[in-house]
């Protein structure tokens, strides 16, 4: 293909009208000119011209080799086929409608869905080059994950054969008046090495991270100045104080920046000030904890294969003074190219939703085959006339299919629309639901529209098309021509069978929809109402930074407010527990959850002790080798004996941290039994195996739980405004318990809703197609309806028929759908506890609701049929 | 493609083969701008009338010689005072004759001597 080929066919398509007239007259002056001749040899005018034509051959066929010369042939086929179907459907608009919004509005939920993805799967980060960036740990033969030191950064950045450049970040926590911000403390070159700039003022130069202690500055991001500062324009060359620690803002980042991962950051240090704002030994000293993750960019030309090979042999090489156990046996190279990592998890965890997105998708799609068939088999004299005139049978389906395309496109377009429209709804439903405290804490990425999603929304709509088209065009396009000839279509077709497998199709999918909807709804109203076997109004959870846990704590029990004061390593409701395996007798080790607690934490939370007695002071004090144990634990361990006075071998393996205190309790004496609680989570349910160890309010790393008298919100305002009279910055995190139970119960919540938004919507879809296929179905039967009452039919029976109809497909349309809920329900209980129990109530709902409203669907036709009149249709067609 | 008699003319014109078309168009032009029926006069003429050139596949053939960018056409006056569409060889026609004619040349004299040896 060359230039004048490009030329030449872009006249073709766009001045089609000029170059066909061009050709009629090119042949029109060949014809008279072959006639001249003729003329000249004698014959007569009029026979002159009829020879030339003959002369000539079939006009015809000389220019449609013309047009096959031009190579714009299949266009030009398309677009006429374009404006065929627009004119058509400009002139049945209530039907055109019908399938766009029907397709809109599973696009725009697909499209929503995928835009989420896109946000933190799809889009690279806003840095340059972000495939190159990886982040660097390895892993020892614990399983553990190794945490970098100072010294080994160092030693990393001064020389490694992999990356090019590398910096050290950590991540940090601090409440600014009230507000939480997440940071992170980075090396001075981590925003010139991302290549990311600053909207205002500047971010790190090297002298701010010369040497330990030095530069108290901060960058904050563009998302935490416009949403937590206000966005202040006078923000940059202030000071805020974080962590009790007076920091100048010399920054605000670009927009598009907001850290690396999932979580939107709010600032960035100097991670020489981390000394300052960090509890523990200090990163720069002799102890060298390992705390700081590793960011490299990969040396230009190395796989990330190459490069752990690398690093393996470095990381080895390295570990000279350390245990066997601490070696590195494996290394771990992270792309950070995206904020999540598209991982064989992910994916699992992603497909179920995917999938139910998918199916609503299908059901519109099965949906408007059923209609786009009904509008063929209406034009089935068309149809059979073109074919019967030697019309190729490819070039009617892609008519057809052409008019599924056309369709597809406002569709698309509404579903953009739609998708943007959820997602501002979603998100300011998902606000308004949350705790607020979670609300402070959650951000979401910018959803904006790209190119990955209008790629994807392109995708989806022709796909859609495809799938709602293709059947129809074939089906309606599959005639007998002889019986085309004569007039009669219809017969040789099976389209009851396409229709009612569209039907049936609709409803399983919407049945198990909703069925699931159903199990998710009242799963987590279950939770709502679940006693987790404690208290959690009137209790807060607070975390001190440890420099001031001795001075708050002090103050703190002075508060009239302040009713009691307790401690805990992990906060019930809050995640996984710790664990270790633990060894009753000559029993074999079994791997229970353990819990720090201090006196007094089973009297603020409400747990009862069912026998024996809560830990003392002095127990708490010197760490005695005593225990509480969970009623189940007790009847796990010595079941039908009394567990007060047993003894359990507490036996850490390997995957217990070195310094955990756990170590030094090798065997404890049970003192007491305490009831069950949910302390892990609501997937759970109450933890099977629990044993509690004695700590006190003052050890460092444990959160307090402070009892307080009356509302407990306004209790937390209080206490946080008078601490941070006291010192500023000291408490890191202060909550309600009540928080923690509903952020808890949160994600479940979200959950239900979405199922029940997306079985909505199969409900709505399966109405809207059982209606479509029975009202089709009834026009088309005129006739038999009108001989059945010519010869006696009741009111009554013609209903009948078409209910029966109806019914029929919605039974095997439930029966299906209710077995695949099963399977569906089956999954979901092997993963979370509380839909354990088999809920026969939403399984009922899941399929009455869809069978009522099949039959509601089949009133208006079955009332239609009734008032066919005898005569009339008798003498119709 | 079969070289088909026409009942109308007489039994010793041939038709020109499909592939041989494009060959006799790019060589006629060569002679200067021409129109289409002009080509035909000319190809019948000068290959003095054993050759017939179809006329129903002439335009397809000069549509698709312009599509590859070998001749150009431009519309003109022709000898009736009529508007008529003048086609003339490009230089990148003028190789492409060269190019042809030599492959028909060898094509030839190799059925040439394959006949011959019998």
């Amino acid at each position: 293909m060359n230039w004048n080929d490009i030329r030449l066919r872009l006249r073709a398509l766009f001045q089609r009208n000029g170059v066909e007239d061009e050709l009629d007259e090119e042949i029109t002056t060949h014809l008279e000119m072959q006639a001249r001749k003729n003329q000249n040899r004698g014959i007569d005018p009029t026979e002159a011209s009829r020879l030339a034509r003959l002369q000539f051959g079939s006009l015809d066929v000389a220019k449609e080799e013309c047009r096959d010369a031009r190579g714009t042939r299949l266009i030009e086929d398309a677009l006429a086929d374009v404006r065929y179907a627009v004119r058509s459907f400009w002139r049945t608009p209530v039907f055109a409608l019908t399938v766009v919004v029907t397709i809109a509005l599973p696009l725009g939920l697909n499209t929503a869905l995928f835009t989420i993805f896109n946000a933190y799967v799809l889009r690279p980060v806003a840095v340059s080059d972000p495939k190159s960036l990886y982040q660097y740990s390895w892993t020892d033969r614990r399983g553990a994950t190794h945490s970098f030191s100072w010294a080994e950064y160092e030693s990393l950045r001064d020389g490694n054969p992999v990356f090019s450049e590398v910096a050290a970040t950590r991540p940090i926590f601090a409440r600014v008046e009230g507000r939480p911000l997440f940071g992170e403390l980075v090396t001075p070159n981590y925003f010139r090495m991302l290549g990311v700039r600053a909207l205002s003022g500047r971010t790190f130069v090297a002298e701010d991270g010369a040497s330990a202690g030095s530069a108290p500055v901060v960058v904050l991001s563009h998302s935490a100045w416009q949403n937590k500062f206000g966005a202040n324009n006078d923000l940059v060359g202030k000071t805020i104080v974080i962590r009790g620690h007076p920091l100048e803002v010399i920054g605000i980042t670009n927009p598009e920046f907001s850290g690396l991962n999932a979580k939107t950051l709010d600032f960035w240090v100097p991670i020489t000030m981390a000394d300052q704002l960090e509890d523990g030994p200090s990163l720069f000293g002799p102890d060298h904890p390992n705390r700081l993750d590793i960011l490299g960019r990969l040396r230009s030309g190395l796989t990330s294969r190459q490069a752990e090979a690398a690093l393996l042999v470095r990381a080895r090489h390295g570990a000279d003074g350390r245990s066997e156990d601490e070696k590195a046996v494996g290394v771990l190279l992270d792309s950070r190219a995206t904020s999540i990592r598209l991982t064989p998890q992910l994916v699992a965890a992603a497909t179920p939703v995917v999938a139910a997105f998918l199916l609503v998708l299908c059901i519109a799609c099965a949906n408007i085959a059923g209609m786009m068939f009904a509008r063929a088999v209406g034009r089935q004299r068309e149809i059979g006339l073109r074919l019967s005139l030697g019309a190729a049978r490819v070039r009617l389906v892609r008519q057809l299919l052409t008019e599924s395309l056309v369709l597809s496109v406002p569709a698309a377009m509404a579903g953009a629309a739609l998708s943007e429209l959820a997602l501002r709804a979603g998100q300011r439903i998902v606000f308004s639901a949350m705790p607020p405290d979670l609300a402070q804490i959650v951000t979401i990425p910018s959803l904006g529209f790209d190119i990955r999603v209008f790629g994807f929304l392109i995708a989806i709509a022709a796909s859609s098309a495809a799938l709602f088209g293709l059947a129809p065009a074939f089906q309606a396009t599959r005639l007998d021509l002889s019986q085309a000839a004569k007039g009669e279509f219809a017969p040789n077709m099976r389209p009851t069978r396409l229709r009612n497998a569209s039907v049936i199709l609709q409803i399983t999918a919407c049945v198990m929809l909703l069925t699931v909807a159903g199990l998710a709804l009242r799963a987590s109203s279950r939770m709502n109402r679940q006693e987790v076997g404690f208290t959690t109004s009137g209790v807060l959870e607070m975390h001190i930074n440890e420099k001031y846990r001795s001075k708050l704590l002090s103050r703190l029990t002075e508060q009239p407010v302040v009713e009691g004061i307790a401690s805990a390593q992990s906060i019930p409701l809050n995640g996984m527990l710790l664990t270790v395996p633990m060894i009753s007798g000559e029993g074999t080790a079994v791997r229970g959850s353990y819990n720090f607690v201090s006196p007094t934490f089973f009297r603020i939370l409400g747990i009862p002790i069912l026998s024996g007695r809560d830990f003392s002071v002095e127990e708490a004090q010197a760490g005695a080798a005593v225990a509480i144990v969970s009623q189940k634990t007790a009847l796990r361990f010595w079941p039908g004996q009394q567990p007060l006075g047993q003894t359990l071998r507490l036996v850490p393996d390997p995957s217990v941290a070195p310094g955990s205190k756990v170590r030094s309790f090798p065997s404890v004496r049970i003192i007491g039994v305490a009831a069950d609680i949910v302390s892990c989570c609501f997937t759970v349910g109450m933890d099977p195996t629990l044993l509690y160890l004695p700590t006190t309010p003052t050890a460092a790393g444990t959160s307090l739980l402070v009892g307080v008298h009356g509302n407990s919100e306004q209790a937390r305002h209080k206490l946080d405004a008078d601490l941070a009279a006291i010192s500023p910055g000291a408490v890191d995190q202060i909550h309600t318990l009540d928080t923690f139970r509903a952020a808890a119960v949160f994600p479940f919540q979200m959950a239900a809703g979405v199922c029940t938004v997306i079985g909505g919507l199969a409900l709505f879809l399966a109405v809207s197609g059982v209606y479509g296929v029975l009202s089709y179905s009834v026009s088309q039967r005129t006739r038999e309806i009108g001989i059945r009452m010519a010869i006696g039919a009741t009111a009554g029976a013609v209903a009948r028929l078409v209910l029966k109809q109806s019914m029929r497909l919605a039974l095997i349309g439930g029966m299906v759908g209710s077995l695949l809920a099963l399977a569906v329900w089956r999954l979901l209980a092997s993963r979370v506890f509380f839909m354990e129990a088999f809920d026969g109530i939403a399984f009922l709902i899941g399929v009455l609701v869809p069978l009522a409203a099949a039959a509601l669907a089949a009133y208006a036709p079955a009332r239609r049929a009734i008032l066919v009149d005898p005569t009339t249709a008798l003498r119709y067609d | 493609m079969l070289s088909r008699f026409d009942n109308m003319s007489n039994s010793a014109r041939l038709d020109v083969l499909q592939g041989t078309l494009d060959l006799l168009i790019l060589r006629t032009l060569q002679l200067g701008a021409m129109h289409g029926w002009a080509i035909s006069e000319r190809i019948q003429q000068a290959s003095q009338d054993v050759l017939r050139v179809n006329q129903g596949s002439l335009y397809p053939a000069l549509h698709r010689l312009e599509h590859q960018g070998w001749i150009a056409a431009e519309w003109g006056v022709s000898e009736l005072g009529r508007r008529a569409r003048f086609y003339t060889l490009t230089t990148a026609g003028k190789k492409q004759l060269q190019r042809e004619t030599e492959a028909w040349a060898r094509i030839s004299g190799a059925i040439a001597q394959v006949l011959d040896m019998a």
